[in-house]
């Protein structure tokens, strides 16, 4: 189920233009866009009971199998995007014009040169799109449970949250079964990658490719791809608020009628709610400032220093990411109880949570600052070098002056994921200690959608502010520099 | 200001020898050029001498003080080895001002304010930027931000200047200027220094002393003047700008010099050679320019006194290269060019090889 979707979702390679709107599920909260799929496209969602009941068309069932998978490419979209726009702005230009210069026209440059270049990167996003619904849990759980349906790792969550000791074995032998899994597809994954390096780059230096011409084709392509966008991840974030702003969502009554600030309130009022809040934007604005901080030396000791270990320390930043979160959940848990001290700090506290959160997302800052890092010329370090600073005087009065705008970067991507992120600690959350995460998915289970609504709503509205103010002020910067 | 000797050093890659016995001594006070088409170990040895490789033997000193010796296990980091070096994309600190990369290595040294700004001042009007210590490297042309690179690079007032490709990225009428510019500040600093380029103009151009480098080694050391004009290889020969071979069986001429037989050739070639060459071929190196050419009008007045000077040849190539003509010729059955700063008239002229013009040279 999971490889056709994956399939299905790498026939996207022609159409580059559609930019970063496609990128918006990365963005936007997944457990937000869950809700607000279900508020609207759900067996009893809103556009689905005006589709079927008042125009009595037969209507389409997000609670299946098929349904989750939709949602499931929705959401893992952006990484085969990013994969196969990588490859294609990375490729060789020249290529495409020597199909044209031999008479070739647009569907023979298609059908010769962009898809077998793409053959690896489809592959790749196709196995670690397979990773990731190996191990999502908020689909199954928000989608699937209504239907029985259940996959490992809410399966595994179940299985937690609804024993009577805590930590049943079960959990622990399934979270290693997903670990291997998981661990093999990406090993797997690494051996193809290095086959196909072979053949795919070229470390010279070639023009872009020109943008195909679309002709006829231009428009009705264009409002394809703004409408996917729209229904996607538009409609969903207005079903969102408008879900989260009325009492009941319902084809009987117009919304305008129920409009109520009750779940808002609520929030307000119900220290849980309250508290997850503030909670996760601690945790956030923590986490991100202190993840970047020591991820930012970590990258620098890796790739700019004679630090004996540097070469072990990509792979280390790296794996976090590629692991399960719920078997990082687990892990975790497991630390905590076996080292007594600190152990026994961080269990129940939020600093444990904070600490597994962070480890497990450092490779995303890991990932922004390195490829920044690799731009700096070398010669730079050199320089300082020659001029007698030491490697610490170097990374302080250079390196990390120049890595300024990926430093910003890297923290409004931390700030935005530990806002969303929720699978590594759903086995760390105390009373006390919850998070927008995990607090959504216990209010959910009590069936309570509307401050579930409004709770994601505010993880969006937060995403938005830091998006707005990291990358506002870069904007401001060059506009300013222009001036 | 102390020399710089490097002794033996040594560096293998796999089965490659990256540097193959490299030793020199840049003098006190002069300008060393290490030569040679990329590959050649020249950046290498350079960053070797700034601490930014480690070869595998060897020593480097610097006046008396050690830099790297390969059997005691010394390798003085970087940092504190003083030295002033430029790098190929000059490597200016985009985030800091020109002031401020000037002021660089100054305040790494904790000097005082008042040392820093008088210093720094000094060091850019020697380059002559001292109007532009508030903009940015972004800001600067070319050669603009290479004289910023060279200022910082002195602004600690090192003992030795390291200069690796300098004007690789400037225009050819710039980097003239640069080259002429980067010569008379080197002679009124009286700095030793070390200089890497492929370019054999700019070599020849600025050095007390040559050093081409070829696959890991030095192939041939001297002044300009000597290694342009006694080559002593091939490679070297053909590097430093156009060359003519001419092989064949030498034998003792009557004054004491010798005398080549170059089959195909009329006549025989006259050069002076130190050791005695022996039995087997002998390849000379001529310089295009040093042929003596006499055109068609001077050879029908030579032939009207009935004294043909030199060997007649055929004009079978001509080629304006603006401010001189390069020739193909034919003489005998031998190919030979020769550039001259006028053009020859149509039809036959005659060439003449001087005792002076040809150098032996081994292959």
């Amino acid at each position: 189920m999971a490889r056709a979707r994956c399939l299905h979702r790498c026939d996207l390679p022609g159409r580059r233009w559609l930019g970063p709107a496609l990128l918006a599920p990365l963005l936007i909260p997944p457990l937000g866009l869950i809700v607000g799929w279900e508020s609207l496209y759900g067996p009893v969602g809103y556009l689905t009971q005006l589709w079927s009941t008042n125009l009595h068309l037969p209507a389409w069932n997000l609670e299946s199998l098929p349904g989750i998978s939709v949602l499931g490419a929705v959401v893992t979209l952006p990484v085969a995007y990013l994969t196969c726009s990588a490859v294609l702005e990375g490729g060789d230009g020249t290529l495409e014009d020597a199909v044209r210069a031999s008479g070739g026209g647009n569907r023979q440059v298609l059908k010769s040169v962009t898809l077998p270049t793409l053959r690896s990167a489809m592959l790749d996003s196709s196995l670690l799109i397979f990773a990731l619904c190996m191990e999502v849990l908020g689909l199954p759980l928000f989608l699937g449970r209504p239907a029985g349906i259940d996959f490992i790792a809410s399966y595994l969550y179940g299985v937690w949250t609804g024993s009577a000791t805590p930590d049943p074995p079960i959990v622990s032998a399934g979270a290693i079964l997903l670990l291997l899994l998981v661990s093999g597809i990406l090993v797997v994954r690494s051996l193809l990658m290095r086959h196909q390096a072979r053949y795919a780059s070229s470390a010279r230096a070639t023009p872009p490719a020109r943008p195909i011409r679309l002709g006829r084709w231009r428009l009705p392509l264009a409002i394809g791809a703004g409408g996917f966008v729209v229904v996607t991840s538009v409609i969903p974030l207005l079903g969102l608020g408008l879900m989260s702003s009325v009492t009941d969502l319902t084809t009987l009554v117009p919304p305008w009628q129920l409009w109520n600030g009750a779940n808002w309130s609520q929030i307000w009022r119900d220290p849980t709610l309250h508290r997850a809040f503030t909670n996760s934007l601690l945790i956030a604005a923590i986490g991100s400032v202190a993840t970047v901080a020591l991820v930012s030396l970590a990258t620098v000791l890796a790739h700019r220093s004679g630090f004996r270990l540097r070469r072990t320390l990509p792979a280390l930043l790296v794996y976090p990411r590629a692991t399960p979160g719920i078997v990082f959940g687990v892990g975790f848990f497991w630390l905590f109880l076996i080292v007594n001290w600190p152990g026994a700090l961080l269990r129940n506290s939020l600093s444990g949570e904070l600490l597994a959160l962070c480890v497990r997302n450092l490779t995303l800052a890991y990932v922004v600052l390195a490829p920044a890092l690799a731009r700096l010329n070398p010669e730079l370090d050199k320089a300082a070098t020659a001029s007698g600073a030491g490697w610490w005087t170097t990374t302080r009065t250079v390196t990390l002056p120049l890595l300024r705008p990926a430093l910003r970067s890297a923290m409004v991507l931390m700030f935005v994921t530990l806002v969303s992120d929720y699978d590594p600690v759903v086995f760390l959350a105390k009373p006390d200690t919850e998070l927008l995460g995990t607090t959504m998915l216990q209010t959910w289970a009590k069936g309570l959608p509307g401050p579930v609504a409004a709770l994601a709503l505010v993880q969006v509205l937060l995403v938005a502010v830091a998006l707005t103010v990291g990358f506002g002020w870069t904007l401001l910067k060059k506009a300013r520099r222009h001036a | 200001m102390p020399e710089l000797s490097v002794r033996h050093l040594t560096q293998t890659l796999g089965s490659t020898r990256i540097l193959d016995d490299v030793d020199f001594t840049v003098a006190d006070g002069t300008f060393t050029t290490l030569l040679g088409p990329s590959g050649c170990g020249k950046t290498t040895s350079l960053m070797a001498i700034a601490g930014f490789h480690t070869p595998d033997g060897g020593t480097i000193h610097h006046g008396d003080r050690v830099l790297f010796d390969a059997a005691a296990g010394h390798d003085l980091p970087a940092e504190r080895r003083a030295l002033g070096v430029v790098f190929q994309s000059y490597a200016l600190f985009p985030h800091m001002t020109v002031g401020q990369n000037v002021a660089y290595p100054l305040r790494l040294r904790r000097a005082g304010k008042q040392e820093i700004q008088h210093r720094v001042r000094t060091v850019l009007e020697l380059v002559e930027l001292a109007d532009r210590a508030d903009a940015h490297p972004h800001q600067l042309s070319g050669g603009q931000q290479q004289r910023v690179a060279l200022a910082r690079a002195l602004s600690h007032a090192p003992t030795a200047l390291l200069l690796d490709e300098p004007f690789s990225n400037l225009d050819a009428k710039l980097r003239e200027r640069a080259r002429d510019w980067l010569t008379d500040l080197q002679r009124d600093l009286g700095i030793t220094t070390v200089f890497v380029t492929h370019d054999q103009t700019e070599a020849l151009a600025m050095s007390d002393q040559i050093l081409v480098m070829h696959q890991g080694r030095i192939v041939r050391a001297g002044t300009p003047s000597d290694v342009y004009h006694h080559p002593g290889t091939r490679f070297v020969a053909e590097f430093l700008g156009r060359c003519n071979f001419l092989t064949g069986t030498a034998r003792k001429a009557a004054g004491g010099g010798w005398q080549l037989d170059v089959p195909g050739l009329p006549g025989t070639v006259p050069f002076r050679a130190d050791a005695p060459p022996g039995d087997e071929t002998v390849t000379l190196a001529v310089r295009p320019e040093a042929l003596v050419i006499a055109g068609p009008e001077a050879g029908n007045g030579a032939e009207s006194a009935g004294e043909p000077a030199g060997r007649p040849a055929k004009i079978t190539h001509e080629t304006f290269l603006g401010d001189r003509y390069l020739y193909s010729l034919a003489v005998g059955q031998v190919a030979l060019t020769a550039l001259t700063p006028h053009r020859l008239g149509e039809g036959d002229v005659h060439v003449t090889v001087t005792e002076d013009a040809a150098s032996v040279i081994v292959d």
